[in-house]
């Protein structure tokens, strides 16, 4: 049974977020955060799944904690994670994402992956993806990239008469768009594009 | 070349001498035992007083809050020094009897007379036995036990002992620092490339005997250093601890690779802290095998300092029935234009437990550095656990970092076409998991690789029913 | 050492389903001499490639009914076992093993079959075949299927049944993703391997690599039966009509 996706905006911190998946169950989740945000999933039900797609581009200057779970608890559930972030000068963003397995779990395929952004001189990121596995017949895998704007790709764009700065906002866009696109309001896609815009 | 002889299923290096020690220390440390293992080795007041500090800092550190539970450690409960004969033998026949008759069972001889440079073996706590063949003098290369280093190469010893892991690091440093025995002392000069392997072997003998060697190598610009080692231990019904302490630092331009093959038998607690200092354009690499012991929490580590330098952690973990390998890397760049790679590989069965534990920091200011992490863990059945626990800390947005992790058992589909071939079924897992680590376990000394393949087919024939 | 004279394969009233309760095959008889050449025909989702799986024991699927090798029911053999007896499969889409050499492999297969033989002797036959195939031998070094183009994975997978010199040799969609010159060069290793005794079991939905190999008997399934026997004028009803009608 399919559930429509979910979509969140968190631009003040709060409580966790949590979901619980029943059996047969489906969740999808986006997400989009300027601030420290926590989110715990667990798949309770045999054959349940989670889908997450997030873009952490926290406030300038802030020091943000965004911490998310993927719990499986029972068998042949099903979990990806897909977390992008942007960092801005003078921003530190820690990330700790843990995919746990429980031994009841066999069956189960659980994909996480963070991909970071750094766009200044003291952007700062801090990156712990977590795997704890009790059960051993599974698929499990979880990746971790972080990386300034492509020098390539800015010379590139201004081969090709755009300007550092507008190339500059082309990449980033590039980069975020597959999340950003994925909420169906245009005015929610506009904010986001705007606090981007802003950093 | 002959080859090393192989064990049989059972843990064939589990055996002992009757007792065999000219002084034996009281159980248990204090303050008066680190003075009394200052005293009999005759060491100058400047290490006297490393020590003593180093005690201080050892009873005022609390054990490390993360990581596996060692709370069935009791310092007190282990002997801290022996010391098997009065003084080294400077040539094999003059080892005493049954001593010779140990490393008779591990291997050494042939090792020697092969392809080796030269052999330091330590039996309990001090090098009882070693050889440095003319080349290496001749070459200026200083390869003996870390004791007699102190003796004769004071300046040398002083200006670095202590340096890359000071005893406030953690708190087996501290211990390491205030008893340590043994290990080894390398300096290779400038420019000097030492071709063959310099290897050791380590023993713990008596009950409740504590291993604390110390090692400290120094490459000099541009020069070459591999040093392997391989560790057995004899089995016991009470814990034994080793503690070892591992300084490596590599100067401008120079290259130094430490291989260690680890298989103490399951009732040791093996807690080492081995770390590199990297100068520019300089590289390190660690390969490390973690085969036996109870616990073994072990992070080789690099520092890299200098513009370009260059740190790789090869890793390879296997955990049986009730051990667990917490294992590892930690990479810190400071400078530009470093890399680093760790590429882990564990397998765990019949309850073991792996964890990968690793850090790749880049500092502020490392620009264009570069960091490439691949672990990957195979969990053979469902009665053992695998976990990473991965920090990536980056303050410099101008270079890359990479890390994937992947868990998974021996695939059906593998197995199903190994057999379809004729392979019965215990076979086919071992080719599989051997094939697993093939990438690190080619980057190991032959002997060290043939016996490693040998281990693990054995341990994975046997959990097949 | 398989003997090479003549051998029997066959499976009578033979129901495969899959773990999940599918069924695929349904109650198929079909016989297997080792002197002749068969082509197994039929359109996708036939159940071809299901009764090479079954013939090997693939765990996948339950099968009922009998499967007898020289008259001996091999239906309670774990798949180690059946190969030793002498059947061989070559995958459709094999399997990468990182870490397991093309030669590990062999040698290792080779000896669980036929016994132990000494490594030099082993190499000069490995790589005679390999070059009769024209394989690089710079492959057998590698992991197997690790990175292989297409081409040569049905190779590797062919040079294998080489080696290994079954009673009877299934093989899977050999001819798919290959080029003119690729397909002469299996079309010869297969004629080789049927002069040397083997029996060949070719599945296949088209006429391509049939025109290079001489078939003796053509069965076709379509969903799960055998619905069709016939000799190699069948091979060109099937091109000029297709499946239609049989």
């Amino acid at each position: 049974m399919e559930k429509k996706a979910k979509y969140l905006i968190i631009n003040t911190p709060g409580k966790k977020k949590t979901y619980v998946v029943s059996e047969k169950e489906t969740l999808r989740l986006v997400f989009f955060s300027t601030c420290s945000f926590d989110l715990d999933i667990t798949l309770t039900g045999r054959l349940s799944r989670a889908d997450v797609v997030g873009l952490v581009v926290p406030k300038p200057h802030t020091d943000i904690v965004v911490r998310t779970v993927q719990k499986h608890a029972d068998t042949n559930t099903t979990s990806t994670l897909l977390v992008k972030s942007v960092v801005p000068d003078g921003t530190r963003v820690t990330f700790e994402g843990t995919v746990r397995i429980e031994k009841q779990a066999s069956g189960s395929d659980a994909y996480q992956r963070n991909e970071t952004m750094l766009l200044g001189d003291t952007a700062h990121i801090r990156t712990t993806p977590i795997l704890e596995i009790l059960n051993n017949d599974v698929k499990c895998t979880h990746g971790a990239t972080a990386k300034p704007i492509p020098e390539n790709e800015l010379l590139y764009l201004e081969s090709r008469g755009i300007s550092r700065k507008q190339a500059h906002e082309m990449i980033v866009r590039g980069f975020i768009d597959n999340v950003v696109l994925q909420f169906p309001d245009l005015k929610m896609q506009k904010s986001m594009y705007n606090d981007i815009h802003l950093i | 070349m002959d080859t090393l002889s192989l064990p049989s299923p059972s843990y064939a290096f589990g055996f002992h001498s009757a007792d065999v020690h000219a002084y034996k220390s009281k159980k248990g440390l204090s303050q008066a035992i680190v003075e009394d293992i200052a005293f009999q080795k005759q060491e100058p007041s400047w290490m006297r007083m490393f020590r003593l500090r180093s005690f201080d800092v050892f009873m005022k550190k609390s054990m490390p809050g993360w990581g596996p539970s060692l709370s069935k450690l009791t310092f007190n409960d282990f002997y801290y020094y022996l010391k098997p004969i009065e003084s080294q033998a400077a040539t094999w026949e003059k080892l005493p009897k049954d001593i010779k008759e140990t490393y008779d069972k591990i291997g050494i001889p042939e090792m020697e007379k092969k392809f080796l440079s030269g052999v330091s073996a330590q039996y309990e706590s001090e090098v009882v036995y070693k050889s440095v063949q003319k080349t290496l003098t001749k070459k200026g290369v200083i390869f003996l036990d870390m004791d007699s280093a102190v003796h004769k190469y004071p300046e040398l010893v002083r200006k670095y002992f202590g340096t890359v892991i000071p005893p406030g690091d953690n708190k087996f440093a501290a211990l390491n620092s205030s008893v340590w025995s043994g290990g080894s002392f390398i300096y290779v000069p400038k420019g000097v490339k030492v071709e063959l392997p310099l290897q050791a072997y380590f023993r713990i003998n008596a009950a409740h005997m504590g291993q604390f060697e110390r090692t400290l190598i120094i490459a000099d610009e541009g020069s070459f250093v591999h040093y392997a080692e391989g560790c057995t231990a004899p089995i016991y019904s009470t814990d034994s601890l080793h503690s070892a302490v591992v300084e490596v630092i590599v100067k401008k331009g120079a290259r130094v690779r430490y291989t260690t093959v680890q298989n103490w038998s399951t009732n040791v607690y093996n807690l080492v802290t081995k770390r590199a200092w990297v100068e520019e354009e300089g590289t390190m690499e660690w390969v490390d095998g973690n085969l036996g012991s109870k616990l073994t929490m072990k992070y080789p580590s690099m520092y890299l300092v200098g513009r370009k330098a260059r740190g790789q952690v090869l890793s390879i973990a296997y955990a049986g029935a009730g051990q667990i390998q917490d294992a590892g890397a930690k990479a810190v760049h400071v400078a530009s234009e470093t890399t680093s790679e760790i590429i882990s590989k564990s397998i765990c069965r019949s309850g073991g437990r792996t964890s990968y534990r690793g850090l790749v920091k880049m500092l502020h200011g490392a620009k264009d550095a570069k960091s490439r992490v691949v672990c990957d863990a195979l969990i053979i059945d469902d009665l053992s656990r695998s976990d990473t626990y991965p920090t990536m800390d980056i303050q410099e947005n101008s270079g890359s970092m990479e890390h994937e992790a992947t868990v998974s058992k021996i695939s059906d589909e593998q197995l199903l076409y190994l057999t379809s071939r004729g392979i019965r079924g215990g076979e086919a897992q071992s080719m599989i998991a051997n094939g697993f680590i093939e990438p690190i376990v080619k980057e190991l000394p032959l002997e060290y690789a043939v016996e490693l393949n040998r281990l693990i087919g054995l341990q994975m024939q046997g959990s097949v029913g | 050492m398989p003997d090479m004279k003549s051998s029997t394969l066959s499976i009578s009233k033979l129901t495969a389903k899959t773990i999940k309760g599918k069924e695929i095959l349904h109650d198929v008889s079909l016989l297997f001499d080792s002197s002749k050449v068969y082509a197994v025909m039929g359109p996708n989702g036939s159940g071809k490639s299901t009764l090479a799986y079954v013939f090997m024991g693939s765990p996948e699927y339950k099968a009922e009914g009998k499967i007898q090798l020289d008259g001996k029911n091999i239906h309670d053999l774990s798949t180690d076992a059946r190969a030793r007896l002498g059947i061989f499969l070559s995958y459709q889409s094999p399997v990468a093993i990182p870490g397991v050499t093309v030669v590990n492999l062999l040698r290792t297969a080779y000896q669980a079959v036929h016994g132990a033989m000494s490594i030099r002797l082993f190499m000069t036959m490995l790589r005679k075949h390999a070059k009769e195939l024209r394989i690089d031998k710079m492959l057998l070094e590698r992991s197997i299927h690790d990175g292989f183009s297409g081409g040569e994975k049905k190779k590797i997978e062919l040079l294998q049944a080489l080696v290994l010199k079954p009673k009877f040799a299934i093989f899977d969609e050999i001819d798919t993703g290959l080029d003119v010159d690729a397909l002469k060069v299996v079309a010869y290793g297969i004629n080789k391997l049927k002069k040397a005794g083997t029996g060949v079991i070719m599945i296949t939905h088209y006429k391509r690599l049939l025109s290079y190999i001489p078939v003796d008997v053509v069965y076709v399934l379509a969903q799960g039966r055998v619905v069709k026997t016939g000799d190699r004028k069948l091979v060109l009803r099937i091109e000029q009509k297709g499946y239609v009608g049989l």
